[in-house]
């Protein structure tokens, strides 16, 4: 599947740079969902994430001449929407409250669904950027290791194996009530 | 095993990439050490919940993204750049195969107006082709009939027509025609192949296709984005140029079509004009089968016949194509092959 999807995106960034904006579109409809739920993940604001998203895929077309051909078009541009994100996070200097009501549904027959959502998001904000991210293309973004420390600029892959696991046993004493590891 | 290996087990699995001795080393720690099908439950329940909380991105995104990209300087020395059109998200790309006749229609009257107003082709002296500046007549605020370059006789008798007339009063498609992102569209190569036809300048000249030209409804399509961004399509364009096509515009029993009251008021349905926009009606266009079948004389006949397109002006009949059945009846070469077997 991924090798199929890797050859539509090198198709459609082979047009793009020929000028055609309609097949950016194409890309654009393909990955906004798994790259606004990482920013949104990322920033516990559903319109920071909004801002964010945009800014990236602009940056993408952009940079598009620059992309390698050789690597995969959506871990590139997961680089570029995590360092949008983590300036969001810098210029912001202050904990996002995690309980955007953005981020939440507002119907009633929901209310308990808003209430889980909004701890998620919650233990997501208390973890660092660096375990955040992390977890969040892993999760959201569904990639590799070896395409988390890509798009993390380089970080080791060891690294990133570590930092996955302890967002994940931080997330899992949160959310599920885990036992520490001994 | 640490947890740090069960983990990175797990997610090789996930991922589809576990080799075949990762395999057998994590079936043997998930029998034989409750720790580790421990592991795996709890990051099987993380990973749900995390998936409770995912978002559906706002519906602007697309749209928001492409305008700003629009608006970019070009950056790259004779770069072709065409303006992106927002396309209409109404009704998930529906598009159906009577809505794409509407479309054929509707595009063969933008084209024709297009050679009227616009003046493309411009047809020099000696009667070959000419060079437009694309550029500069983007600039133009407002395009009047002096800006019609052509010696067709049929052209020119369709500026003396009233149809002409109260096209060149109407607001919207004077909106349509002024925007440069449109002209810019129409100075496309395949665009101007189409319109250097004969057979569509001829077309000019009947009237009842000034008939259809002159619908009030026909008017405020034009208006539309996503019959502009038809335009700005690769495949809509290529299209336009392909001959058999031109032939389907020319044929007579088409142009009978579009003289009907029903199919004109059928172009001011919104379910059409979103067709424009849908990837199925770019595909349809492109390809051969499709354009063969819109040159198949029964079809044409089936397309003008009145109990046919009455029907597809109810809303009921039009609802029921809409499925996303249809849909992909529609988008498969086999839908067109029955046509073109008819």
């Amino acid at each position: 599947m991924y090798l199929s999807q890797d050859a539509e995106d090198a198709a459609l960034v082979g047009r793009v740079l020929s000028g055609d904006m309609v097949a950016f579109e194409l890309l654009v409809e393909r990955y906004q969902r798994p790259l606004f739920n990482v920013a949104a993940r990322m920033l516990g604001s559903r319109e920071d994430a909004a801002d964010a998203t945009q800014n990236a895929l602009v940056r993408i077309y952009e940079n598009i001449r620059a992309f390698d051909q050789g690597r995969r078009f959506f871990s590139w541009s997961y680089r570029i929407l995590v360092n949008e994100c983590l300036n969001v996070l810098r210029a912001r200097r202050v904990t996002v409250d995690a309980e955007d009501a953005s981020l939440a549904p507002v119907a009633f027959e929901q209310v308990a669904a808003a209430e889980r959502r909004a701890a998620v998001q919650r233990a997501l904000m208390e973890l660092t950027p660096e375990l955040r991210a992390v977890i969040v293309l892993r999760h959201y973004g569904a990639l590799s290791y070896e395409e988390i420390s890509d798009a993390l600029g380089g970080v080791p892959v060891k690294t990133v194996k570590s930092r996955l696991h302890t967002a994940r046993q931080r997330l899992g004493r949160k959310l599920l009530g885990w036992q520490e590891e001994s | 095993m640490t947890g740090h290996r069960i983990d990175e087990l797990l997610d090789a699995k996930r991922d589809g990439t576990l080799d075949s001795p990762s395999a057998t080393e994590l079936e043997r720690e998930l029998r034989q050490n409750p720790a580790a099908r421990r592991r795996a439950e709890e990051i099987d329940s993380l990973s749900q919940i995390l998936d409770a909380v995912a978002d559906e991105p706002p519906a602007a995104i697309v749209s928001d993204v492409m305008e700003k990209i629009s608006a970019l300087p070009v950056r790259r020395p004779g770069a072709r750049v065409i303006r992106w059109f927002p396309r209409s998200t109404s009704g998930g790309g529906m598009v159906m195969a009577k809505k794409v006749m509407f479309g054929v229609a509707a595009a063969a009257a933008i084209v024709l107006i297009s050679v009227a107003i616009t003046g493309f082709p411009h047809v020099n002296s000696s009667g070959t082709l000419g060079a437009i500046g694309a550029a500069k007549r983007a600039q133009a605020p407002q395009i009047t009939a002096s800006d019609v370059k052509t010696g067709d006789p049929a052209v020119q008798q369709f500026l003396q027509s009233d149809t002409f007339d109260r096209l060149m009063k109407d607001p919207a498609t004077k909106k349509l025609l002024s925007d440069p992102g449109f002209r810019m569209a129409l100075s496309s190569a395949n665009i101007q192949s189409a319109l250097a036809s004969g057979d569509l300048q001829a077309a000019l000249a009947k009237s009842d296709i000034q008939a259809a030209l002159s619908s009030s409804e026909l008017s405020a399509a034009l208006a539309n984005a996503d019959i502009q961004a038809a335009f700005a399509k690769a495949d809509f364009r290529a299209a336009l140029a392909k001959a058999d096509l031109q032939a389907a515009f020319a044929a007579a029993d088409l142009k009978s079509a579009f003289a009907k009251s029903e199919l004109e008021a059928a172009f001011a349905k919104d379910d059409i004009k979103a067709a424009f926009a849908s990837a199925e009606l770019q595909a349809a266009f492109a390809r051969s089968d499709f354009q063969a079948a819109l040159a198949n004389s029964s079809f044409r006949a089936a397309l003008a016949d009145s109990n046919l397109a009455a029907a597809l002006h109810s809303d009921a009949l039009q609802s029921a194509l809409s499925s996303s059945g249809f849909q992909s009846a529609l988008s498969s070469s086999g839908f067109a092959a029955a046509f073109s077997r008819q």
